[in-house]
């Protein structure tokens, strides 16, 4: 059994949203793909005007991405992905009201290593008008698993111009926090999440296409961050996201763009807007260089406080950065390139949060993050 | 019979309507080169969009795009 | 009738009207008269009356046609040999005809391949998706049109040339 001190807190991401690529074609896969990614990124260190007590250092988080898609028959294609993830670093437990200049925020301890690993399988059977695809998948964390199931199709209308398609998930996650006995955390918990989709694609010319598409979101039983001190959330959350994605090609510059913007709401009080650019040069036969730009913005939940308020007994509160008001923006390249049957990528990014990005008012917490991101990718297709 | 100014007006509202949805005149199936381009996908690098999707969702309350993603919800 | 109704037709209609055009089973299959893709030539689909011909759009940015054509090739070649007067006219839809050559430059056919990037062609023939393919008997019409290509397919147009060389001369 590992020992832990009281200060080496494990504050594990939970269980994030799987890291399943949505693998969408008009026909079946004609050869097997190969992908795989390895990212690492870290998180700034918190500022050492705000740290109360604990590591200032945050997470530094590695990342391994493999993907499979290769047909099946003349009419099925199969994907499966896995990715490994490994994590450490310290996190925010707490926020107190500073009795002497900004120091509010009560870190986790020193650094502890944590893993977490996803596995999907899909299989998509194309069809003369359209596709339809199931997957299932399954995560698994030291304190978080979970299993999920899906089922989507598309349909093409118009002589292939208009596209409706639409689907549906459903996933089940077990809560059980580290160190429960010693930090009086619940143990064994559920929740669920159920959400569906609605999406419209309409090509608009011969170099530009045009989607729109509606995902609902509900989750459902155990909401709390275990792993911060005086966390209490609903048991419910019903989630809303509009997106909007364009594509256009520039003939004359052998170059497209790509438009995406992103409003979301939901019954916490937060309301998001997302709005992502990028720009796919092509140089040459073999390379292509992907300047890209993002900017999000979000409010904060009702129940937000950038200081814990520990004397408020059942009443729901929190004071998570991730539900406070600001905003982020972020800038990255990627460059690729072709050789024969061979891909190799590489990605920079580079993320930035401060409460003057925000467009809505509302309160910021302190903890707020910037991260900085390098990725390598190799494809091989036979 | 004699044609109103109403039919007119549908009609015209109709010819405007069917050349916006589809753009003056409808991409044939020969002409969708450009559209089959890898840059010109919604989404023509899925490792690196679930790589974003996971980050941004971890320091972010937002989450939704594109398609209903596999399960494994976050904590926020 | 309700605007919105007659918008949602007109809509629909926009996509549709051009295609009203086109060639099928049971008609004389449309001439024409086209560059070949890697000489300086020109043929013309009246240059092959009498032989059994396979009519085939494809372009290099279509999967199901590039799995089609080395399958096409060794089907016309086997044909040849048994003696079947048969041939099969590609052609190649590309804007940019080089991306058609440099497809050809890894995988090379033996048979006919023909570059119309302005696309009169398969406008002529009612081209609905990518590839379409049509079976023309030895008097010039149209027996079978096939849209989309999967390796099976082959043993049936196989079957469909077969019984064309028995009926005809």
């Amino acid at each position: 059994m590992k020992s832990r001190s009281l200060l080496a807190l494990t504050a594990s991401a939970m269980a994030l949203p799987g890291l399943v690529p949505a693998v969408k074609a008009d026909t079946p896969p004609t050869d097997t793909s190969l992908s795989y990614r390895i990212s690492s990124y870290e998180e700034d260190d918190l500022p050492r005007e705000y740290l109360l007590a604990g590591s200032r250092e945050r997470y530094d988080i590695t990342i391994h991405q493999f993907q499979v898609v290769t047909p099946v028959g003349e009419n099925y294609g199969l994907t499966f992905n896995t990715s490994y993830e490994s994590m450490s670093g310290a996190s925010p437990w707490y926020a107190v009201a500073p009795f002497d200049g900004e120091q509010s925020i009560v870190m986790s301890g020193a650094t502890i290593h944590e893993e977490r690993r996803d596995y999907n399988l899909g299989l998509r059977r194309y069809l003369n008008n359209g596709s339809v695809g199931v997957n299932v998948g399954a995560s698994d964390e030291n304190d978080y698993e979970s299993w999920n199931g899906g089922i989507d199709m598309e349909r093409h209308f118009n002589n292939d111009l208009t596209t409706l398609a639409g689907g549906f998930s459903y996933s089940s996650d077990d809560i059980n926090p580290s160190d429960a006995a010693l930090f009086n955390r619940v143990t064994d918990e559920n929740k669920h999440t159920s959400s569906a989709f609605f999406s419209v694609s309409q090509i608009i010319d011969r170099n530009s296409l045009f989607q729109s598409s509606l995902n609902v979101t509900r989750h459902s039983g155990y909401l709390t961050d275990p792993y911060k001190l005086g966390d209490a959330r609903p048991d419910s959350r019903t989630q809303i996201a509009w997106s909007n994605a364009y594509r256009r090609y520039l003939t004359n510059l052998d170059a497209a763009l790509h438009l995406d913007a992103r409003l979301y709401d939901d019954n916490f009080g937060i309301n998001s807007l997302t709005l992502d650019v990028s720009w796919h040069q092509n140089v040459g036969d073999t390379w292509q260089v992907i300047p890209r730009i993002r900017y999000y913005s979000q409010s904060q939940a009702g129940f937000f406080t950038p200081v814990n308020d520990f004397s408020l007994g059942g009443v729901f509160n929190s004071s998570d950065y991730r539900l406070s008001a600001y905003g982020a923006l972020s800038g990255g390249l990627q460059v690729q390139t072709t050789l024969d049957d061979f891909t190799v990528s590489f990605a920079l990014e580079r993320y930035v949060t401060d409460d003057s990005y925000s467009l809505f008012g509302g309160e910021t917490s302190p903890a707020i993050v910037n991260f900085t991101r390098m990725s390598l990718g190799l494809g091989y297709r036979f | 019979m004699t044609i109103s100014i109403k039919t007119i007006v549908y009609i015209a509202l109709s010819a405007g309507f069917a050349m916006l949805v589809s753009g003056c005149q409808p991409v044939q199936a020969w002409e969708r080169g450009v559209l089959a381009k890898p840059e010109m996908a919604i989404d023509p690098d899925p490792l690196e969009t679930t790589l974003n999707n996971h980050i941004y969702f971890s320091k972010e309350a937002s989450n939704g795009g594109h398609s209903a993603t596999g399960g494994g919800c976050g904590c926020n | 009738m309700k605007t919105f109704q007659v918008m949602i037709m007109s809509a629909f209609l926009g996509g549709w009207l051009p295609l009203a055009l086109g060639a099928d089973a049971g008609d004389q299959a449309p001439g024409f008269d086209l560059p070949l893709l890697q000489h300086d030539e020109q043929a013309a689909l009246s240059d092959y009356t009498g032989k059994i011909l396979y009519v085939d759009f494809w372009a290099s940015w279509c999967p199901p046609c590039l799995v089609s054509m080395p399958i096409m090739n060794d089907l016309r070649n086997k044909l040849q040999q048994q003696g079947i007067d048969f041939e099969v006219l590609a052609v190649n839809v590309d804007s940019d005809p080089e991306d058609g050559i440099d497809f050809l430059l890894d995988a090379p056919v033996d048979f006919v391949v023909l570059s119309d990037p302005a696309g009169g062609t398969p406008a002529l023939y009612g081209v609905k998706g990518m590839p379409t393919s049509y079976l023309v008997d030895q008097q010039g019409n149209i027996v079978m049109k096939h849209e989309g290509f999967k390796r099976r397919d082959v043993d049936m147009i196989e079957a469909r040339i077969l019984a064309l060389a028995g009926q005809g001369n």
